[in-house]
């Protein structure tokens, strides 16, 4: 992939770029492929271990060299009364290849958190720029849990519909 | 059974901690006690919305006896809305 690190420091007056120079030129820091995921199926978790929100996509990097530009929006989040000290934990991890998923970010902890057995709703919108060095699949989704093991946290309540855009940054 | 019936049976019943449930179905239990069954849930289900809208019921008439007694009082409907 063109680069704009292997171009020269300056340019001199009257310089002719090489085709080389002019392709980094042309590739540098453009949006290379955006993908794009929703999903509407509700979640509803009374568990500290993580499990799926179904909120996952899949890009596949033209480059060693690109970033992945990460958004993930669960708009309608709540966490149940029955409890004080239930609310909700979201992260989002990342799988390459098929090698298994790790954690990258915390995108909430302790969310909808109020100290009594109010229900409460909520929105979670989280961002992370990635530098996966690789060209293989790579997938990204969104994991809860409850902070507490106790009553609900939810996602998608209501079935109003979370998305997530992965974008391959060129660098 | 949808989504909201089955965790809301779920909490009715007394499971609150040990479950996910994704979309229509339980997709993880690590509660210690047995699952119960679609029946068993459907039934806490229907309890929990009952539950649930006797509790508004009851607010909408708290609410009204109080606007009656309040005007009994000579709050004109303005005043009371006001409070």
């Amino acid at each position: 992939m063109a680069s704009p690190t292997t171009l020269p420091a300056t340019f001199v007056s009257g310089a002719v770029l090489t085709a080389a120079q002019l392709n980094d030129l042309r590739g540098a820091f453009r949006v290379l492929q955006v993908v794009t995921f929703s999903t509407t199926t509700p979640g509803s978790s009374s568990t500290t271990t993580m499990n799926n929100t179904t909120l996952t996509a899949t890009i596949t990097p033209s480059s060693t060299s690109s970033r992945v530009l990460v958004f993930a929006n669960h708009p309608s989040c709540s966490k149940s009364g029955g409890n004080t000290q239930n609310s909700i934990r979201i992260e989002l991890v990342k799988d390459v290849g098929g090698a298994g998923f790790n954690s990258l970010a915390v995108l909430m902890t302790n969310g909808g958190f109020t100290n009594t057995s109010l229900i409460n709703y909520f929105g979670v919108a989280g961002l992370y720029i990635d530098s996966p060095a690789s060209v293989a699949a790579l997938t990204y989704k969104t994991m809860f849990g409850n902070a507490v093991a106790a009553a609900a946290v939810n996602v998608q309540v209501s079935s109003i519909r979370s998305l997530m855009v992965l974008m391959e940054i060129s660098t | 059974m949808t989504h909201d019936e089955l965790k809301n049976g779920l909490q009715q019943l007394g499971f609150d901690t040990g479950w996910v449930v994704t979309g229509d179905e339980i997709t993880v239990w690590t509660n210690s006690a047995t699952q119960p069954t679609e029946a068993a849930i459907k039934t806490a289900a229907t309890k929990w919305a009952a539950t649930v809208a006797a509790k508004e019921a009851a607010q909408v008439a708290a609410q009204a006896s109080a606007h009656t007694k309040l005007a009994a009082l000579g709050l004109t409907a303005a005043e009371i809305a006001a409070l």
